[in-house]
């Protein structure tokens, strides 16, 4: 190669290089100018003190596309959106519950051992922090007692120790067809290293269910994430 | 090689370095700049402003810079541990110091009988360093103390920081004590501290007495109650708006106990809508949710799942409607919601 031919080659490299770098820069900043405009879009026109609404009958989706726009407003009287009550179906549809696909015994066994399972899990005790899960580890099953820790646990200076107050096991919103599953809302008192009581507390723990040989056991859980 | 074409070479290698050379630098720079920062945007709530004490801020913040981790988190693990350092005593387990370590994880789990060594041992940097301890010198005095407070605040988030894989401040929390309370307890004072923290996942689920945060993942207020603008028309807000980014399909919780009243689709531009009955004559709506919300008479707790986040109905982004109604007159929820985003 010429060094005539390099030296051209080499500005055509450059300059290359210079696109790519401008492309880059370019696409970032295009990507941030998006979502700045996606959060400022949350800001909504909705629920004003306006006479105005979307005619919606009969026409709404069963789910939301989360890019709905209303096209078609039009005046509305205004009674109806102050009390948007008024609107009230007899019989508006209804969530399924667990009893639409699991049998009865089912639900009665699983949520026994539910409320077993908490009122042995919940308790804590610092100076034997492990105890807690050795009690219910007969409510778990095989998978979950393999992967719940046991070492690496303690108290800390604010919350020593967990007594159980009281606790109801409720049927979740978003159930599911093929696994049972339970909340479980529980009230206690938390004790500090002193033993003062320096909270009441309520948690809310979700669970699944899977039946065995051995009868119902819970298979995973986790504490205050609305599931 | 002709001395014409050395000295183009030449001309060309010195206009076309200085040219390169900048535009490397400026392309790293806005590659750090707009790379999406896991913390960013976070800032100090009102709650965090009154709680945490001032003396510790500057340590956590020197900390969190130092080790990439937010310095609220530190905050919100100092609280959990020994209340900012209200109570120093010797854990039954055998953690010391303002953060609660166990000895073995400052001083080295390979050091022989580390849970017995000797002060001056365990705050020796030059062994902590040879046992592979996450003990730290913070304030630099030559001792890697637990009891001295830079040296504790910097030795977490050492530890958090190497143990915070892809950012999950989850498992790092969860690797300090391998406790689900413990998480949850961290991560509602991280959460209520921090001010535009948007969690990934659900968020955790925050109940005070007989009240509950409504939007678990985040408190980001957008649109308060009261007069606004907008399009150039002046109207009547009858609620706040709560989004964060990131929302569609996150859970709405109920506010109090209650009976569900109302559950399905809105025309008046509420979308999907709950509404919940109240003791003491009080209504609250959730409003645009993602789908039908929780069924009509079911009796809800505070902190409840109630349905998902959505844009059904009048709106034109994902957020969570919300209302208070007393005597069926809507007032501002802002009061009734201060323990989370202050008055």
């Amino acid at each position: 190669m010429s060094i005539k031919q390099l030296v051209i080659n080499g500005m055509v490299g450059l300059s290359a290089m210079l696109l790519i770098i401008a492309f880059f820069v370019g696409n970032k900043q295009s990507e941030k100018a998006k979502s700045h405009t996606e959060v400022n879009q949350e800001q909504t026109e909705d629920l004003q003190d306006d006479h105005s609404y979307s005619d919606n009958h009969g026409s709404h989706d069963s789910t939301d596309s989360s890019t709905t726009t209303d096209e078609h407003e039009h005046v509305h009287e205004e009674y109806e959106y102050e009390n948007p009550e008024v609107d009230q179906e007899e019989n508006p549809p209804k969530q399924k519950t667990l009893a639409d696909y699991f049998p009865k015994e089912d639900l009665e066994a699983s949520k026994k051992v539910a409320e077993s399972f908490i009122k042995n899990y919940y308790p804590f005790d610092g100076d034997n922090p492990v105890q807690h899960i050795e009690n219910s580890k007969q409510y778990m099953s095989d998978e979950l007692a393999k992967k719940i820790p046991t070492t690496n646990i303690r108290s800390t200076q604010t919350i020593h120790k967990k007594k159980l107050v009281s606790l109801e096991v409720y049927e979740p919103y978003n159930i599911s067809d093929e696994v049972i599953t339970w909340n479980v809302r529980v009230k206690g008192k938390v004790f500090d290293r002193s033993g003062k009581q320096t909270q009441e507390e309520t948690y809310d723990y979700a669970l699944e269910m899977v039946k065995t040989e051995n009868g119902f056991k819970v298979d995973n859980f986790t504490l205050n994430t609305g599931h | 090689m002709k001395k014409w074409m050395i000295a183009i070479l030449i001309a060309l290698v010195i206009v076309s370095a200085p040219v390169t050379i900048i535009a490397i630098g400026v392309f790293a720079t806005m590659n750090a700049l707009l790379t999406e920062d896991p913390y960013a945007g976070f800032s100090l709530s009102e709650l965090g402003e009154n709680e945490i004490p001032s003396e510790f801020i500057k340590i956590y913040q020197e900390a969190g810079e130092k080790y990439g981790v937010n310095w609220i988190l530190l905050a919100a693990i100092h609280k959990v541990e020994t209340n900012f350092s209200r109570n120093l005593t010797v854990s039954s387990a055998g953690a010391i110091g303002h953060t609660q370590f166990m000895k073995c994880t400052w001083v080295g789990w390979s050091y022989p009988s580390c849970s017995s060594a000797p002060k001056a041992v365990y705050t020796n940097p030059e062994i902590i360093k040879q046992y592979g301890g996450y003990g730290v010198d913070g304030n630099n005095n030559g001792k890697a103390d637990p009891y001295e407070i830079e040296d504790s605040i910097h030795a977490t988030a050492k530890y958090l920081s190497a143990n915070m894989g892809g950012g999950d401040i989850r498992q790092a929390v969860f690797a300090y004590n391998h406790a689900d309370w413990y998480v949850s307890e961290v991560m509602k004072y991280f959460e209520l501290y921090s001010g535009g923290y948007v969690a990934v996942d659900g968020g955790t689920i925050d109940i005070r007495g007989d009240k509950a945060w409504i939007v678990p993942h985040t408190k980001k207020v957008t649109s308060e109650f009261g007069m606004r603008t907008l399009g150039g028309k002046t109207k009547m807000h009858k609620g706040i708006d709560i989004a964060g980014g990131n929302d569609l399909g996150k859970p709405v919780v109920a506010f109090m106990d209650g009976k569900v009243i109302y559950s399905q689709y809105n025309n008046g531009g509420y979308g999907y809508l709950v509404i919940i009955q109240h003791e003491n004559n009080m209504k609250t709506y959730y409003a645009h949710l993602q789908k039908q919300g929780i069924s009509k008479g079911t009796k809800v707790r505070a902190g409840q799942v109630i349905g998902y986040m959505g844009s059904t109905g009048r709106s034109t982004g994902v957020h969570l409607h919300f209302e208070i109604r007393i005597n069926d007159q809507p007032v501002n929820p802002r009061p009734y919601l201060k323990e989370w985003i202050g008055e």
